[in-house]
């Protein structure tokens, strides 16, 4: 397939990005955006941006653990619950 | 029975515990302060405790326990929480950090993400995360952070699917925002 820049399709793509990252396209959709990834640079950058950041975000985040004596005082309670 | 009350307990326990750290997580984002979240964590556990016979087998039990969760949080704690004065956001602003790494100086140094990536520590994404009004820093915590799907948020929150997908996209933008606000403060 010959593939040129269309600013009106690399618009949808980027708007739809953010959908695609959480896997909450339908199939279809999510082959779209795949097979228009695999030539637009300009589109794919953006889209490695948003990757990383999400996952970035996601490990951060995630970091954060629950106190030990949140973990004590919740056994505590449901054994005398 | 003293014994099947013994061996619901431990099913309990079994299933709610590994969920503590989300949950956890969830409340300091919700409240956040530490002490509100752990007294709202416990509470939610309780709670689920008593009604954990009204939790159908089969179904999702994370998703049961954020719900209670954020339900707790409604009924017992949101008057007391202060929520963060919020930016006006502009709807033509996407893309914002990228755009912005792009243009810098930096962002011709090498990859905008790889400046992103050095720069960017744990407390500055949860601040940026807690500067977004409560809708919005719930729907990135739920679906972003705990990688809960838009259907689970959806039954979390008591919101239609499509509610979500675009409070998703807007507090995606709203937080890229944020962090490039901590990454001038940084410069």
């Amino acid at each position: 397939m010959n593939h040129s820049p269309d600013y009106e399709t690399c618009v949808d793509i980027m708007h739809a990005l953010g959908d695609y990252l959480s896997r909450e396209l339908s199939p279809a959709e999510m082959e779209e955006v795949e097979e228009h990834l695999q030539w637009c640079e300009l589109c794919m950058n953006h889209y490695r941006f948003e990757k990383a950041l999400t996952t970035h975000i996601r490990e951060r985040a995630q970091a954060l653990r629950a106190p030990e004596t949140l973990r004590k005082r919740v056994l505590h309670l449901l054994d005398s619950a | 029975m003293p014994e099947l009350e013994a061996a619901k307990r431990e099913e309990f326990k079994q299933l709610a515990l590994p969920n503590l750290d989300a949950l956890y997580r969830s409340a300091m984002r919700m409240t956040r302060n530490e002490a509100d979240a752990e007294d709202l964590v416990q509470d939610a556990l309780l709670r689920a405790y008593q009604f954990y016979d009204q939790f159908q087998q089969g179904t999702n039990f994370r998703a049961w326990l954020f719900k209670i969760l954020t339900n707790t949080f409604i009924n017992q704690y949101r008057r007391r929480v202060r929520e963060p004065e919020t930016l006006s956001y502009d709807e033509s602003e996407d893309f914002i950090l990228y755009n912005r790494l792009v243009e810098s100086d930096e962002g011709e140094m090498g990859n905008p993400e790889t400046v992103v990536l050095r720069k960017l520590q744990h407390e500055q994404v949860l601040a940026a995360i807690d500067r977004l009004p409560y809708d919005y820093r719930m729907v990135v915590t739920l679906a972003d952070v705990e990688g809960l799907s838009y259907k689970e948020v959806a039954d979390i929150l008591g919101c239609p699917i499509g509610t979500v997908r675009s409070r998703l996209n807007r507090a995606r933008h709203m937080l890229q925002r944020n962090l490039w606000g901590y990454l001038q403060e940084a410069n």
